[in-house]
């Protein structure tokens, strides 16, 4: 059916279109003057991080290090060619330094970010290397990623694709712009879950009552496992001030309107989300095909199907919750382990229990939503789709 | 003459100040204190940019210009101070800027203080003026002092001025933050305690030295006034800060209400080069330097840590300013090798790690002995550093001669707060490191052949630590680095790399001796790998058995 493929692409176009047409907006809405901009410097100083291309190592003493072989350190004379900026197509000798702090070695050919520092009067300036120049491959990586969704997944990996780029936006020109203009967090991550939850599962199970059901069942497992981190964050007297850098979030929420308190329970609900959302399609999705083989099938059934499908998926979901936090604080277990922290400081350390929440926030979350979705869609399926199913019966 | 001891010390105090105001001059040579309104305070005896050059600031509600009456002591004859001694003040109205969610009247910028409001949320303040003046003294002499408007005067003090002639002292002190355990008089009482103790057991400690950060709060005017208030005059029965010679510089948290922090202060050779911009308005907050005989002090403004090359400009000038120095030392607020560095290495903007990056290879450059740091409230000495990594890791507290430089992160000076060890990162740069939760205080004793740094808490007169650079060398006649032309590079490739000691094997903090490196857990682990075959076993022959 070739028209429908061009109907297809048509209908692709068009929601890539909206996709970036909502990126700019929101991209545009969530610019903001910093109350202190620390790149704005006195008398015309400039500070920018430019690409620069290492032209030619000159000269070179480094040597592995004793304790961390893989580490060379050491220094090297390179002479680096700027790319971008104002001083775009000079070049500099400077030295790269190698020790624990900064690590990069440096080969001709390669091209690395480096800080140009420059008075006013241009006759000072200093180019120090930051970091590899590492988007390029970043870029490469996200390219390919989206290459594989599409091809494994077809026109769902397709719409995976723009559900990803709708999240991420949201994230960083809706969300934390809203946290920080004072939207209250807690208000700020369920208006973000619920908006992100309809996108994403909209797009990724269709236009289907399914869709919707998956919808409300995201919701409302991240509203109960609110309820419980509520009480939770409470008893144990957690909350954004005892997150581990809060001092620059002092800082900051002193000259805007960020709420440090409630910023803990934000991030917690935000990490659990997409384990929630992934449970609730997936339980959906079940209840739904069962319920289209068998239309006769009573709601006990569609329940206990939907329960079935959901208790396979309770334990590895828990499980991804928990490596997902394992992954993020392995220094810290690390840490624990070497220097055999004595139980009671490491349990109640802000760091642990703040993570022993997160994870177990997200789990509940998970557990809750697999009866309360199985419920929504027992309950919901055969009434929203008694209309069509009757008209299509007798084909 | 004119005025009691007694009157002026009624109720009436302010009717007296105004009814003696018409007569002007004819005040001078009396000695009045009362209690007024237009009162100076947070008086300070600045470092000047030499020994005999002391800098005075203060503040007064009182919009008249400032006067300093100073004369040698033994020529103030019964509190009355000789003709000639007189000096006017550069007179300045105090600007601020507050946090704007905070205060509607002040949309982040630069405001007079009676655009602020008080603690209840509806009374303005009252406007400040700062007064600034500067003087050429003697050396070694004792001076006495007031200042007021002509009108309202201080008290009188007295203090002596150091001499250099055969080396001189100094007493530094990491962020006495008054107001950051969120109750001033108990950061008073502390920074009190640590004043006492230093200028009892080093009376001719010829200047004081705080790392920055003296007042804590950003967010309302009247608190961190409060706060400048317990600063410079932490207990009413000892006047240290006016008897004492002190040079501060701004930290993270004073610098934060633009220029306010610039009226406390009256900083020598004080350079626009560093400063930082509030909302675009300039803070005055730049780099400064001052010499005390062989010594080269030069103030780097931490907050702007990206204006590397300001700050390069900055020494570049203020080492040619000083030749034949025998020793450099830097200052800034935000410590590059502390063991309580706070702020995480992995965030996307994290001015310690960026200091640590390029800050450090100026002073490489400039061959910088030693670089004092607040903070951190902890204090932290590193190893000899060059290039970013130890000269040598063997733990010393002695060298001579030695290549690259040494940095000092210093503790609270008042116990207001502390710091815990960052056990999340690299610290294999730290020779020494310290944190009792007691207030510290660095006293320092500089010679042409020696500089010696020696740390004491509050509670005890056994030192936490002792380092010493003893010099058997001339300085260096050249200046290091640029790679000439017009654009001097200090990373150009003139800088000597440690080749002759390489980072050996560090152990920091220690790990212990088992290293944990006991078969069993292997075991553990091939067991797992054991279980997880077997069930894969036991599917395929159910299978089977199933077809």
């Amino acid at each position: 059916m070739p028209h429908l493929q061009i109907k297809n692409l048509w209908k692709a176009g068009a929601a890539l279109l909206l996709l970036i047409a909502y990126i700019v907006l929101a991209y545009g809405l969530s610019r903001h003057q910093a109350y202190y901009n620390p790149y704005r410097l006195s008398g015309h100083d400039t500070i920018s991080f430019e690409t620069a291309k290492v032209v030619s190592v000159d000269s070179e003493n480094v040597k592995h290090d004793e304790k961390h072989p893989e580490l060379l350190v050491g220094s090297q004379n390179v002479t680096i060619t700027v790319l971008t900026g104002a001083y775009r197509g000079k070049s500099y000798r400077i030295t790269n330094n190698l020790n624990y702090d900064v690590n990069y070695y440096l080969k001709a050919g390669q091209t690395a970010v480096v800080s140009v520092s420059a008075t006013g009067d241009g006759k000072t300036v200093n180019i120090n290397v930051n970091t590899p120049n590492r988007t390029p491959y970043l870029y490469l990586m996200a390219a390919l990623f989206v290459l594989l969704l599409c091809l494994v997944g077809g026109k769902k990996g397709f719409r995976s694709v723009l559900a990803i780029g709708f999240t991420v936006t949201s994230v960083i020109f809706v969300f934390v712009p809203l946290l920080y203009r004072g939207v209250p967090p807690e208000a700020a991550v369920l208006i973000f879950s619920a908006v992100t939850s309809c996108v994403t599962l909209l797009l990724v199970g269709g236009f289907e009552w399914k869709s919707l059901i998956a919808v409300l069942g995201t919701f409302g497992g991240v509203l109960l496992s609110a309820g419980i981190e509520l009480v939770f964050t409470s008893l144990t007297g957690t909350s954004g001030y005892t997150f581990s850098d809060t001092e620059s979030l002092l800082a900051i929420s002193s000259h805007s309107g960020l709420r440090v308190g409630g910023l803990f329970f934000a991030a917690v609900l935000v990490a659990s989300l997409g384990a929630v959302m992934d449970v609730a399609i997936s339980v959906s999705s079940s209840v739904n095909e069962v319920y289209r083989g068998n239309p006769d099938a009573g709601r006990k059934a569609l329940f206990a199907s939907g329960m079935n499908v959901g208790r396979d998926m309770l334990g590895t979901m828990a499980n991804t919750l928990i490596l997902a936090f394992t992954g993020s604080s392995l220094v810290g277990l690390i840490q624990i382990y070497t220097y055999n922290m004595p139980y009671n400081q490491v349990m109640n350390s802000n760091q642990i229990a703040t993570e022993i929440i997160q994870a177990l926030t997200g789990s509940f979350a998970v557990v809750v939503t697999v009866p309360t979705v199985s419920f929504l869609s027992a309950k919901l399926l055969p009434l929203l789709a008694e209309k069509k199913l009757r008209f299509r019966r007798p084909q | 003459m004119f005025l009691g001891k007694k009157t002026a010390r009624t109720a009436l105090a302010v009717f007296c100040a105004l009814a003696v105001a018409g007569c002007g001059f004819g005040a001078q040579g009396t000695k009045a204190y009362a209690a007024s309104a237009d009162d100076p305070y947070n008086i300070n005896i600045g470092i000047g940019g030499s020994e005999t050059e002391v800098r005075f600031c203060w503040q007064s509600a009182s919009s008249k210009t400032g006067q300093l009456q100073i004369a040698k002591t033994d020529d103030v004859k019964s509190g009355a101070f000789p003709a000639g001694s007189t000096k006017y003040a550069a007179l300045e109205r105090v600007t601020a800027t507050e946090g704007y969610l905070d205060n509607a009247v002040s949309t982040n910028t630069d405001h007079p203080i009676s655009s602020f409001k008080a603690e209840d949320g509806t009374t303005a303040l009252t406007d400040e003026y700062s007064n600034k003046v500067t003087v050429s003294l003697s050396a070694n002499t004792s001076y006495t002092y007031r200042v007021g408007d002509g009108t309202t005067w201080s008290k009188d003090y007295t203090f002596r001025t150091g001499s250099a002639a055969d080396g001189f002292t100094f007493a530094a002190f990491g962020d006495p933050q008054i107001g950051a355990s969120k109750n001033v008089p108990h950061d008073t009482a502390g920074w009190a305690d640590t004043l006492r103790k230093v200028t009892a057991k080093y009376p001719s400690a010829d200047f004081l030295f705080s790392m920055g950060d003296q007042v804590n709060d950003y967010d309302h005017v009247y608190q961190q006034q409060t706060e400048y208030k317990g600063f410079f005059n932490p207990i009413a029965s000892a006047d240290y800060l006016q008897t004492h010679i002190l040079a501060a510089f701004t930290g993270n948290h004073d610098f934060q209400m633009g220029k306010y922090y610039s009226y406390h202060y009256n900083q020598p050779n004080l350079s626009p080069l560093g400063q930082t911009v509030t909302n675009n308005v300039p803070d005055r907050n730049g780099d400064f330097w001052f010499r005390y005989g062989n010594t080269l002090f030069m103030v780097l403004e931490g907050n702007n840590f990206y204006g590397v090359s300001a700050h390069d400009q900055f020494m570049s000038k203020a080492i040619s300013a000083n030749p034949g120095v025998k020793w450099k030392v830097t200052a800034f607020h935000q410590a590059p090798y502390s063991e309580a560095n706070h702020d995480g290495a992995t965030s996307a903007d994290d001015d310690v790690m960026f200091i640590r990056q390029n800050w450090t290879k100026l002073m490489d450059k400039y061959d910088v002995d030693i670089v004092l740091n607040g903070h951190d409230h902890y204090y932290t000495r590193s190893y000899q550093m060059l290039a970013g990594s130890p000269v040598s890791t063997e733990k010393t507290q002695k060298v001579t001669d030695p290549k690259g430089t040494v940095y000092f992160t210093l503790d609270s000076g008042s116990g207001s707060k502390y710091y815990t060890y960052n056990t999340s990162q690299d610290h294999s740069f730290s020779a020494f490191g310290w944190q009792n939760n007691v207030p510290t205080y660095t006293y320092a004793k500089v010679t042409d052949s020696a500089f010696t740094l020696t740390t004491y808490a509050t509670n005890s007169d056994t030192p936490i630590d002792t380092y010493t650079i003893s010099k058997t060398q001339a300085p260096a006649s050249s200046s290091k680095g640029g790679s000439g032309g017009t654009v001097s590079n200090p990373a150009s490739g003139t800088q000597p790399v440690s080749t002759t000691q390489p980072v050996s094997t560090v152990s920091n903090p220690p790990t212990g001796d088992d290293d944990g490196n006991t078969p069993v857990v292997f075991i553990i682990a091939a067991g797992a790998l054991l279980i997880a075959a077997c069930c894969v076993a036991v599917i395929v022959r159910r299978k089977k058995a199933g077809n």
